[in-house]
């Protein structure tokens, strides 16, 4: 209850700080005013650019990074909890990397070009694409089993990166390959109210499908055998978990591009203070997520404003040390015993 | 003796007026000493202090060759980066790089580069038949000046197999190229030599005079840096006398996927801006080099002028996107229909042909100025 609330707490304190940083200067009042006008609570103050900034620039990217982070934490915990593994992240069945080979399809034949939400879409079209390889494979010859999965995810991922970079060396035309590169290196950049229309929905009814489910995953983490004894439709829960999972990356991918770590960090994080019930691991984790990449995106956008680094430097940044530092703690516990 | 004194006063007047006109000539049009074995420009005197004057007056005729004087080949090269011996035009020829010494026995006849920009300068040197085969970069006629004159030309990728097949005798690479592609290259007993490409035109001169001696074209080459110096100085002239806070604000981007590139301060783009009399508004928000940005940083900026360095498919539709943009509602070049598509070939390459970004843009940002005033292409390579 008490993380829950600072979480919340945490996150609205963010938004506001989110809207308010910017290489446009906007004062405080402005950008208070501005907010209230946008939600229908009171009239703006701020002239027509700063309204125009906050409500089309700041509060689509700021919803987009919520949204993105929000499917990717809530993905890691699923299947860090169905692989048993915890180095697993959304990409290890195949979404990312099919993503990746959607869109750089889309910008190579020219669909990107052709309409806004070609590329999206055939991102999307790429990461599921991948996905149900990943379980034709895993389930050849009989049924499937999560070993399966994550070592087919695996041959899927290597697989489709290695066509990735075939596209992008032998597409003549240097433009395309520049677009390639910029969208391969992930971003928010860009993002508007369009683009948020689309990622929200489809991260709420996914992240909502997992939740159904969060009680049936903490009984599958003890065994699969357990579960089943106890009432639990390992397979169904197993397919519904891994769709929902790949439906949120999947869109997730389709709109940023591959960001790196936050799938893999916020689980553990908020799992060395939550504990590993999904039933509240999972929600907070998502909101942990959407937290965790509207930080990084903003440092990411002020810290050499009026340019901008790549969010997914600094979520390695950010990632990395934590990770050696989980690393370090699961040495010295393992020593202690 | 009034008729013989009256003589004698004629021709001390006649042989002082003759000593006149003969210094007058050697001395340069611009009031300042030509760089040694560069011809003088053809434009009339200049007084830096007064007022600059009409466009018409000042556009450099004619364009193409100046024929530089072989006696000052030699002193010409002084300039040239890495010459060890600038009087030996004979064979062999020994330059120095950062990597050392190297020999040249023979003029090359079969030459490759690896680069865009090194491929522009040499087929301007020394024409397309001696050019043994270009990158994909060099025959895409969206970015590059000469794709007409190698159209015909093998087109290799950067790999040490395929650029030995070409047989060549003489390998040019740049900064950029992989050390391992150049030790590979070598190691089949071919000479490469990596010149650096400077990001501005005149920068680029000490590169060019390396280049023509390199090739036995170095005549070729002082003519080349001759009329990009006069080319620069023609814009300049009329550029100069505009106070700076009259100066137009101008911002270069492009677009890559979502991802928005400006160009600031130490880039080709900006220096184009520069050099065309303009502020770089990006440069002025600090900005070194290409960076990522925002719509909400171009708000910030408020450029008047905003150029997209990119194809024109794509650069229609980001200008589109930029002007129905409410955050740049009130940005000088959204509001007053200022944004323009700069041609990627004159603004992407590293060599003379930037020089013509700086003649069109200049003409952009002060068309008063230019009024009247047509800008050619370099000529091509004539045997």
């Amino acid at each position: 209850m008490i993380g829950a609330s600072a979480l919340a707490v945490g996150g609205c304190a963010l938004i506001l700080v989110a809207a308010a940083v910017g290489p446009y200067p906007i004062p405080l009042s402005h950008t208070t005013s501005a907010l209230l006008d946008w939600a229908g609570l009171g009239r703006s103050g701020a002239t027509a650019t700063e309204q125009a900034i906050v409500e089309t620039v700041r509060l689509p990217r700021i919803a987009a990074a919520f949204s993105v982070g929000a499917a990717l934490a809530a993905s890691g915990v699923v299947l860090q909890g169905l692989f048993r593994n915890p180095m697993a992240d959304p990409g290890i069945i195949g979404v990312s990397a099919g993503g990746a080979l959607g869109a750089v399809a889309a910008i190579a034949t020219g669909a990107a070009a052709a309409s806004a939400l070609a590329l999206p879409a055939m991102a999307f079209a790429g990461a599921t694409g991948a996905v149900l390889l990943v379980y034709a494979i895993a389930a050849a010859g009989g049924r499937s089993s999560m070993a399966a999965l994550l070592l087919a995810g695996v041959a899927v991922t290597s697989f489709l990166g290695a066509i990735v970079s075939a596209v992008i060396v032998f597409t003549s035309e240097q433009q395309a390959q520049r677009e390639m590169v910029f969208w391969l290196a992930g971003g928010l950049d860009s993002t508007g109210w369009e683009d948020v229309r689309i990622v929200l929905p489809v991260v709420l009814v996914g992240v909502a499908g997992m939740l159904i489910f969060a009680r049936d995953l903490n009984l599958l983490l003890v065994s699969e055998d357990d579960a089943r004894s106890l009432g639990v439709r390992v397979g169904l829960t197993r397919n519904v978990l891994i769709v929902c999972a790949s439906l949120v990356t999947g869109v997730a991918v389709a709109f940023s591009g591959t960001i790196a770590f936050v799938g893999l960090v916020v689980p553990h994080a908020l799992r060395l203070v939550l504990g590993a019930d999904h039933r509240v691991l999972l929600p907070l984790s998502a909101i942990g997520g959407g937290v965790f990449l509207l930080a990084a995106d903003t440092v990411a956008r002020t810290v050499a404003s009026p340019a901008e680094v790549r969010v997914g430097i600094v979520t390695a940044l950010a990632g990395a040390p934590f990770f050696v530092f989980l690393l370090l703690r699961h040495k010295s516990r393992a020593g202690a015993l | 003796m009034g008729l013989v004194k009256r003589a004698l006063s004629v021709a001390a007047v006649a042989a002082v007026a003759v000593l006149i006109a003969v210094c007058g000539v050697e001395g340069g049009a611009s009031g300042e000493d030509a760089p040694s074995g560069l011809p003088a420009t053809t434009f009339p005197q200049v007084n830096p202090t007064a007022p600059p004057r009409p466009a018409e007056a000042l556009t450099p005729t004619p364009y193409g060759r100046r024929e530089v004087n072989p006696e000052t080949i030699s002193s010409g090269l002084r300039e040239a980066k890495g010459v060890v011996d600038p009087t030996n035009l004979g064979w062999p020829r020994e330059i120095e790089t950062e990597q050392g010494r190297a020999t040249i026995k023979a003029a090359p006849q079969r030459v490759h580069t690896l680069s865009l920009g090194h491929d522009e300068i040499i087929v301007a040197l020394i024409g397309a038949k001696r050019v043994a085969g270009i990158g994909s970069f060099t025959a895409d006629p969206i970015y590059s000046n000469i794709a007409a004159e190698v159209k015909d030309l093998p087109k290799v990728r950067r790999d040490a197999e395929a650029v030995l097949a070409l047989n060549p005798d003489l390998v040019i690479a740049s900064k950029f190229t992989n050390q391992a592609l150049i030790d590979r290259i070598r190691g089949a007993g071919v000479t490469v030599i990596r010149t650096d490409l400077e990001d501005s035109a005149a920068g680029n001169i000490p590169n060019i005079l390396l280049l023509g001696y390199m090739l036995g074209a170095e005549k070729r080459a002082l003519e080349l840096a001759s009329e990009i110096r006069s080319r620069i100085e023609a814009v300049d002239l009329v550029v100069r006398g505009i106070p700076p806070g009259q100066r137009v604000r101008a911002l270069s981007i492009a677009k890559f996927a979502e991802s928005i590139d400006a160009a600031g301060a130490n880039t080709t783009e900006g220096g184009i801006v520069l050099a065309a009399g303009a502020v770089n508004a990006a440069a002025e928000a600090d900005i070194d080099g290409h960076k990522a940005v925002s719509i909400e940083s171009i708000a910030a900026m408020k450029p008047d002028y905003i150029i997209l360095t990119q194809p024109v498919d794509s650069g229609t539709k980001f200008r589109d996107e930029l002007m129905a943009a409410a955050a740049l509602a009130e940005v000088p070049a959204v509001k007053n229909n200022r944004i323009v598509l700069g041609d990627p070939r004159y603004y992407t390459t590293l060599s003379h042909w930037n020089v013509r970004g700086i003649e069109e843009a200049a003409k952009l940002f002060y068309a008063d100025k230019f009024a009247g005033v047509s800008f050619r292409d370099f000529e091509p390579f004539k045997e």
